[in-house]
């Protein structure tokens, strides 16, 4: 971590490192996941690249992983990234039908008024 | 109605999830500050600048360019000086910034990290380009 930034925003983006580390904090806000369901659950990032970030987000502490099932879970410190992660939900899901995006067949949503507020899980859950 | 240009996304391509779409429309870091900077407020080229002093002029031009191609920043010539300004659709993100610059704050505060902005306010840390234009301060002065 850097001693100075410009400003908030740019910490809190140097700190997420990128798109496809919040896609797998926001996947992982739902509850635990196997490398395996995680894998399907994200079809757009590569075995090695998805091993890599998972890593990555294991060393800076956003998530960890159960001791018998080997799941991995979000630690408290990641559930701290809740409301950025639900803003962007709900964000993207207004921008989808103006932007012509679709979302992969098995993922149904609940209307935007229902969209459930994230669990917490603490580290040793 | 939006652009197409870069940063935007083929008609009907298929995403994860929802947060994804985001990111991808964001498209990064600098456009992602770029665009916090402007909640709220037009800026000129040279305070924009100034206000994201790590990002270097031909990066921020491009980034501009493109933001403004996707249909995100207001482009507008005031009295002959540019200015920008946020598109409907980048004021729809506002929440999302927030969210950004609130848990920035709270992990910086808990790291003990300092914020440019901040420090210029309280004149502590000066950028380089400040501190050419700073008169000595006089040593000893009892």
């Amino acid at each position: 971590m850097k001693s100075t930034y410009g400003c908030p925003v740019e910490l809190a983006l140097d700190l997420i490192g990128g798109k496809w580390k919040t896609v797998i904090v926001a996947r992982l806000k739902q509850g635990p996941m196997s490398y395996g369901e995680m894998r399907r659950a994200i079809p757009g990032l590569a075995d090695k690249m998805l091993t890599q970030r998972l890593r990555e987000l294991e060393d800076c502490g956003f998530i960890c992983r159960e001791s018998e099932k080997g799941r991995y879970l979000i630690t408290e410190e990641g559930a701290s990234l809740a409301p950025i992660l639900e803003a962007l939900y709900v964000w993207g899901r207004e921008a989808a039908p103006r932007k012509g995006a679709r979302f992969a067949g098995d993922v149904v949503f609940p209307p935007l008024d229902q969209v459930e507020r994230p669990v917490i899980k603490s580290r040793q859950a | 109605m939006l652009k197409d240009g870069p940063g935007a996304i083929p008609r009907g391509r298929l995403f994860g999830c929802p947060a994804e779409l985001s990111l991808d429309l964001l498209g990064g870091k600098w456009k992602t500050i770029i665009l916090a900077r402007l909640k709220g407020e037009r800026m000129r080229y040279g305070e924009l600048r100034r206000a994201i002093p790590d990002l270097t002029d031909k990066v921020l031009t491009q980034r501009l360019r493109e933001m403004e191609q996707g249909g995100f920043l207001i482009r507008e010539d005031a009295d002959g000086a540019i200015t920008y300004r946020l598109s409907p659709l980048a004021q729809s993100l506002t929440p999302a910034l927030q969210t950004l610059y609130d848990w920035g704050e709270v992990q910086g505060t808990l790291a003990g990290a300092r914020f440019h902005t901040e420090s210029a306010a309280l004149g502590e840390i000066l950028a380089p380009a400040d501190q050419a234009d700073r008169q000595p301060v006089p040593q000893d002065a009892g």
